[in-house]
Formats: C-alpha cells, structure tokens, sequence
C-alpha cells in the first residue's frame, strides 16, 4: 500500500503544531489545519517547517473544540458565502447545533477564535448560534440572556418603539 | 480623578460601547445580520448601544416598510443602503419615493416593491427613472395610476424584471416603451391588465426576445398574436394567461414553437380549446418527452378523461384543474402514477370526482390534494387517503384542511412548515389552497 502511495497522500498525511495561549502543543493533519485561512497562509509563508505555531489567543480546550469542528468538516469544500445571499439562521444541520451546545462564555470564545483564526464556516456557525439566542425574544427577555442593563428612559423607550412602527406588522 | 476611578470609567465606557460585552462590535453586527427585521425590531428597544447598532444602515440591505409612519424623521438613514425595499401596501407616496430615491438609496436599491399603491402616479417613475441606475427588478402590482413608464428607459441596461399586473389603466402603449429594453428584460407580468390587445402582444413578440417569464390577462386576445410570442420568444421558462379566449389553433401553435425551456404553462378559462385540441397536445409533449414542471388547465372545461389519458409529464410537480369539471375518477389515480414527482393535485369543483380510487394508495411525493367544492367526495374517503399519506394535506369540499386524519384549520390559514419564504420572488411562504402555487420555484 504505502509504495502506491502518491505525492497528495504524502501531503494530506502531513502533520503541523499548534501551541495554544498555555503553552500547550496540539499536532494536527495539515488539512485539518489548513480550514484555519491564517494557519494556511503562514505555512504558505513559512514553507517547509517543524517548528510550533503559537497561538496566543487561543486557550487549549478552545483550541480542541476548534479542531473538533475542522476535523468534523475536513472534508467539506468551503463555500465562501456571497454577501448578496440571504442570510438566515434556520440552517444548521444537527452535529453543528450539537456542536455549539456550550456555555455562553465558551461560545463567545470559540467566536473570538474563529475570528482570528479565519475560519469563516466556524464564525458564521456561531453568529448563527448567537442570533438565535435574540430570535422570537422579548427586549426584557435578551437583556435576561444576555445581562444587560436597561438605560432607556421611558420617554425613549416610548420613542423607539415610534421610530420602528413602519417597520412592523400592521 | 483617582487612577482606580478613571480605570472604572474607561471599563463602563466600553461596556457600554459595545452591544455583546466580549465581542467587537464588527462580529456584533455579524450576528445581527442574521436575524430578520421583527427580531431587529426587538433588539433595537434592548439598551441605547444595542438602539444604535441595530440602526447601522448596514444591516438593512433588505427591508419591509409596512407604513409610511415618522417617513422622514428616521426611515431614510436606515435605508440608505438599502438593496432589497418592499413596501407593498404601505401607503407611500409619490413624494415619499422621491425622498427615497433622491438620497443614497437611490444608487443602492436593486429591488423595489411598491405594489398595490394606488396613490402613486405616473411621477414616481420619473424620480425611480432618474436616480435608481442600478434597479433590477420593479414590481407596481395594483398602481392603477401608473399609465406612462417611458421614465423607465433611463433604466434599460439593469432592469430586467417589470411587473405591471392588476392595472385597468394600461395600455398598449407600455410596449411602445418597453421595447427599446429588446432582449435585455427577461420578466414582464402584465395579468389583470385587460386594456392590453393583439396589436400591443405583437409588438411584445417582435422586440421582447428575451423574456423569459410572461404573465398576461388574455382577455380578447385571439390566438395568431400568441403563437408569435412562442415563436420569437424562445427563451421562455414560464407562460401565464389568466383569462385565456384562445382556441385549438394556438394549441396547434405551441406544438410547432414549443421552446425546450417552458417548464411553467398556465391556460386558465380556456374553454374554447377542445378535447381533441389537448389530446393533440398531450399526444405531442409526450412524443416530444417535453415535460412541464407546472401545468394550471383550471376552467379549461374541455380537459376530459380522454383528454387526460394522453397526459404524460414524468417532470410534473404541479397540476391544476379546478372547475374542468368533466374530469372524473376513471384515471385520477393514473395520471398521480405517471407524474412520480407529483407533489400539488387541484382540482376545485370537479364535480363528478369521488376520490374513491384513492383509498389505500400511498403517493409519497403528493403534499396537497384540493377537493374545495367537490361535492362527492365523502369525509370518510378523505380519511381513508390521510391514513396511507399521514403527511398530505387535504382540503375538502368546505376548504377545510386534514392531515394526518385530522381537521388543521381553512385553507388560506394553512401553511406548510418547510417552505422557505423567498422574499425575492414573493411566491415564498403560500397557504395550501393558493393558485399561485403554479408560479413555485421558477428561477426567473
């Protein structure tokens, strides 16, 4: 078998490392990696090359949640969203929403690091997450999930709901 | 001002500054695109900072404007990137579009709804003419008003899509006007538009090549004019008269022009073709293997069952016969059968059709089954076809809908879950019972 073995195989086999905020070292296959956009452009930079890439943003179980997700869909061609669709949250298939069954602090971080890592399926999946934390929610309702503190007076409060009334249902 | 002071002062600023405590404001706004204009609504009343970055123009690139409400006080900043506007039924008027128009919007807005506005006049198409240079698509569905939309052919190399349906002021002369767009419009819905002629139709055919969706009244409008639309138009996905004085002689017609991309034929009121006319026809698409994905025959009382033992259309999704009434039970089941994608049966008012061939069949693509008005079919039968199809919708003779056995509400309350609203087309999120259901999932 290994004689057979081609040149793609050789590449797809290949292993990176990633240290995480503690200092941890992760090794991951390099296509698992490459669903990073940053991770994929330094290796492009840096080329051949043993050497640890340390993330300092990222924290370990961040960074395990992280690669859960891109070994989930290493196999999925990454579609880059076109602005012009239209964006919905009602399309999460059943492992992502499994998936992002976190905490709120957890799911903010893993935000945070699918933001600088670039991976734009994982950041989307998240936004998604989070919107539908807001949807069919009550102003009082999300300030609940989200702690946040009420700073309308009445009158504004009066006054924003006359500002959005074109935008309601009659 | 001690240091633990200012320290305190600088954490609530950007507390404060920021919607999501955690997150930077730009995957705050992220999220928000996410979520559709009631939810925004709601969000907007949570906390100043939430207020303000739900406000952000950005996030209002698609908008339904249901009233003209405090219209210049706050509604244009917010759409002053607006690309998609549907203000259908909004009361919005003339003066109201030009303050619109004039300002950013103007530029941004590629989709512009105004129909059943029966305020708006003629003007409002000067101002949408003069500053919308990037409209593509422009629905006046029901501005009875708008007579003149030469304004319109400022905008000839972007707009591709008119519609001008439920108008009994326009006249012939919108072809005038429309023809200097040639080739370019691909979608022009003139339904309900009975002043529209032959001569106008001719014109139509002779300089509109492109069209792609064609939706006319057909009131007085015999069949040569017709013929040459199918002739000349041969891009045509979708054809649609609601008021069909046609005879045989256009169905001659389509046979010898059928253009391989009509997937969407609607002959409604067609009562002057014949039986022989739709065996020929049927005879022909089967021969051809040309297959419609949506075919609406209803009040074409000439549809019989010999008519129909000809029908073979493997692609079918959609078939409606309300009120041909000589339609019976000898071969309703048959032509389910030859349909295997079958998901829409109507068939309003036929009055001698039972149902009972039916029973203990299970159509697994068919979703809804239209009995409103036919007085033979029984309730127990009904219940008999929901038991093998607990998954079908049912509507019977008093336009009340079962499913699974069990009564769900009237049918223009009932909607299908699954069914995405596609607020681009409008056709989206229809009740069961809806004839515009004929118009689904045409792309153009």
């Amino acid at each position: 078998m290994a004689t057979g073995s081609t040149s793609t195989n050789i590449s797809e086999l290949k292993k990176i490392k990633l240290t995480s905020s503690e200092g941890t070292e992760f090794v991951v296959d390099k296509d698992v990696g490459e669903k990073s956009i940053l991770l994929k452009n330094m290796l492009e930079d840096v080329g051949e090359n043993d050497m640890a890439i340390p993330l300092p943003n990222v924290t370990g179980p961040i960074l395990t949640k992280v690669i859960e997700y891109c070994t989930h869909h290493r196999d999925d061609f990454f579609i880059s969203q076109d602005d012009d669709n239209k964006k919905t949250s009602d399309d999460i298939d059943e492992w992502d929403s499994e998936f992002c069954k976190v905490d709120q602090g957890t799911l903010f971080e893993l935000i945070l690091a699918a933001n600088y890592l670039d991976i734009k399926p994982l950041l989307d999946l998240t936004c998604k997450t989070v919107a539908n934390m807001i949807k069919g929610k009550s102003p009082e309702e999300i300030r609940k999930t989200f702690n946040i503190a009420n700073d309308f007076t009445p009158e504004e409060e009066i006054q924003v709901k006359r500002e959005n009334e074109w935008c309601e249902e009659r | 001002m001690n240091q633990e002071q200012a320290l305190q002062d600088n954490f609530d600023l950007k507390k404060y500054d920021r919607p999501l405590l955690f997150l930077p404001n730009e995957i705050t706004l992220l999220i928000f695109s996410f979520l559709g204009q009631l939810d925004k609504v709601n969000a907007a009343r949570v906390s100043r900072v939430w207020c303000d970055a739900i406000y952000s123009p950005s996030l209002w690139h698609e908008a339904m404007l249901y009233n003209v409400k405090g219209f210049k006080n706050n509604i244009l900043n917010r759409l002053s990137q607006v690309e998609f506007l549907e203000a259908r039924a909004s009361g919005i008027s003339d003066e109201e579009v030009r303050l619109l128009v004039i300002g950013p919007a103007g530029k941004t807005l590629k989709v512009l709804d105004l129909s059943v506005g029966p305020q708006l006049t003629n003007k409002c198409l000067i101002y949408i003419g003069y500053h919308c240079v990037n409209l593509e698509k422009l629905f006046l569905e029901g501005c009875n008003q708008i007579t003149d939309i030469q304004p319109l052919e400022m905008l000839v190399d972007r707009l591709k899509t008119i519609v001008l349906s439920y108008n009994e002021n326009l006249s012939n002369a919108v072809f005038w006007n429309l023809s200097s767009f040639g080739d370019r419009i691909t979608k022009l819905d003139l339904d309900g538009c009975p002043q529209i002629s032959d001569a106008g139709i001719e014109h139509l055919a002779a300089h509109l090549h492109g069209l792609r969706y064609l939706a006319i009244d057909g009131q007085g409008i015999n069949d040569a004019p017709v013929i040459s639309i199918f002739e000349h138009c041969t891009d045509l996905v979708l054809f649609s008269m609601s008021f069909c004085d046609l005879t045989d002689v256009f169905l001659d017609g389509l046979i010898r022009n059928l253009c391989p991309s009509l997937r969407y034929l609607r002959l409604r009121k067609g009562a002057a073709f014949t039986e022989i006319g739709f065996c020929r026809l049927f005879e022909h698409l089967t021969l051809r293997g040309h297959s419609f994905v949506s075919l609406d025959l209803s009040e074409c009382t000439n549809v019989t069952n010999i008519a129909l033992e000809s029908l073979n259309q493997p692609q079918l999704r959609r078939l409606n016969l309300d009120w041909c009434w000589n339609v019976n039970d000898s071969n309703i089941l048959e032509i389910l059968k030859r349909s295997p994608k079958i998901e829409e049966l109507f068939i309003t008012g036929c009055n001698d059709v039972t149902c009972e061939s039916l029973v203990g069949e299970k159509i697994a693509s068919l979703k809804i089954l239209n009995l409103f008005s036919c007085r033979m079919v029984e309730r127990t039968i009904i219940c008999g076809i929901s038991k093998s199809n607990p998954s079908l919708y049912i509507v019977d003779y008093y336009g009340e809908v079962y499913k699974d056995g069990k009564k769900i509400g009237l049918m223009d309350q009932v909607f299908i879950k699954e069914e995405k609203v596609d607020s681009q087309e409008r056709w989206g999120l229809l009740n069961v019972g809806s004839y515009l259901r004929f118009y689904r999932g045409n792309s153009v």
